[in-house]
């Protein structure tokens, strides 16, 4: 756990996009990354000067927080380059804070980029070989995502209309957000009849291969206070490695999100009930229902019957995925980043049409792997401080 | 693609054979055999129905 971190010591400040979708040719990660940083920077009103720590995780540099730093032409004495999948930067936020505390650092920039749709799947994320899954040919990720949503829905009885019903709330919200990839309307029954890639997925039920980036900008407490923007404080943290492979997962239906909410709540003092934003990360449609089971939004084995009827969708009982998810908005690969960018952005209140209504307290919880390594961080308002 | 929970207390990724795909079952009684592939792929385990289940 996470004891030797303190609720709201830290804040994240600034948030900002990359150019999104398909982006222009020859871009690199570094030129994503810092488009991220410069525009988080500005978003806080914070310089380059004043970076002390750098973090970044790619699947397309092994040395990415060096290129970054290179890139950046700055020298920050605190560097991290945790990579666990899409949930790295939920991650780096609980480095941060605690490199923070230490006196490690003071202003840290967490960054991301992916020219995944540029330069092809195969090319930005090689596959390793592994000699108890690769004989058998998996299509991964989505065959490890699949054999979840089988188990799902033999042992809860979990429907594909239910499943599919992820797919259609994220499209909605994705409606709501001028940013994201999709701009048709999607139905139940569009994404029962799409192609189908993995069965019960149809590529509806699986995240968009899109190019992308971004930056946040993690300071104390104290110097938030004086920066442009109303500082997102960070609650709360916990995170869970359950496997490295599916054929490892203890048990295909529990994620490690149920230790990572667990320990993020406890934390933050605060529970399933107290958070009004739920930022999921969905890169299958399955993933938002075990997450909202396991960070005890609903009862294990409900998920499929609790995003029914289009309670996860805008105007519904709970706002999840708000900018329309890994589903509909964006999904370069790792796309944990993109969580905690649009939880800051609920919790300022600048999201348009898509704004939740006093919204005080954001859960964002990521995923990496194939459900293999979970990390929640709650962030609230001064006003849940 | 199939993940197989063992008698012996192990799961194996494998693949369920001499069935077609959509008629593989959770739940259903499986015999392990090996499969020996062509080339210089090294043999692997596969699964296939246990009639009487």
């Amino acid at each position: 756990m996470m004891e030797g971190l303190k609720r709201g010591s830290a804040a994240i400040v600034g948030v900002a996009e990359s150019d999104l979708g398909q982006v222009a040719d020859d871009l690199s990660i570094f030129d994503l990354m810092a488009q991220g940083v410069k525009r988080a920077l500005d978003d806080c009103g914070l310089k380059l000067k004043d970076v002390d720590g750098l973090f970044s995780a790619t699947t397309q540099s092994r040395l990415s927080v060096l290129g970054l730093a290179e890139y950046l032409g700055i020298n920050p004495p605190f560097l991290g380059s945790t990579i666990v999948g899409g949930s790295s930067f939920e991650y780096h936020v609980a480095h941060a804070m605690g490199a923070i505390a230490l006196g490690l650092c003071n202003v840290a920039v967490i960054a991301y980029g992916s020219t995944q749709r540029s330069v092809g799947r195969k090319q930005a994320s090689v596959r390793e070989v592994n000699p108890y899954e690769t004989p058998f040919r998996p299509f991964l990720p989505s065959s490890a995502y699949a054999l979840a949503a089988s188990r799902h829905m033999h042992q809860f009885g979990t429907t594909r209309e239910q499943l599919a019903a992820v797919a259609v709330a994220a499209r909605d919200w994705a409606l709501l957000n001028p940013a994201a990839w999709e701009k048709k309307p999607l139905t139940i029954d569009g994404v029962l009849t799409s192609r189908m890639v993995s069965y019960p997925f149809t590529v509806r039920d699986c995240c968009l291969v899109t190019d992308g980036g971004g930056a946040i900008v993690v300071t104390s407490a104290e110097r938030a206070k004086s920066l442009k923007k109303p500082a997102a404080y960070v609650l709360g943290c916990g995170q869970s490695t359950t496997h490295a492979n599916i054929s490892s997962m203890p048990d295909l239906t529990v994620t490690g999100a149920l230790i990572a909410g667990k320990a993020a709540y406890q934390m933050a003092k605060l529970g399933p009930q107290d958070v009004n934003v739920v930022e999921l990360y969905d890169a299958f449609t399955i993933n938002t229902i075990l997450f909202l089971e396991d960070l005890g939004f609903c009862k294990k084995g409900e998920g499929g019957a609790f995003v029914s009827g289009g309670r996860i969708a805008p105007k519904g009982g709970l706002a999840v995925n708000t900018n329309g998810g890994g589903l509909s908005y964006c999904h370069p690969v790792m796309y944990g980043l993109f969580l905690l960018i649009e939880a800051v952005r609920q919790l300022r209140g600048e999201c348009g049409p898509r704004q939740v209504k006093d919204c005080e307290v954001a859960l964002a919880h990521g995923n990496g792997g194939v459900l293999s390594s979970q990390a929640t961080v709650i962030l609230g308002t001064q006003a849940a401080l | 693609v199939a993940l197989v929970d063992c008698d012996e207390g192990f799961r194996l990724m494998s693949r369920v054979e001499d069935i077609a795909p959509e008629q593989v079952r959770i739940g259903q009684r499986v015999r392990f055999r090996v499969h020996r592939p062509d080339g210089d792929e090294a043999p692997y385990p596969v699964f296939a129905p246990v009639e009487s289940a």
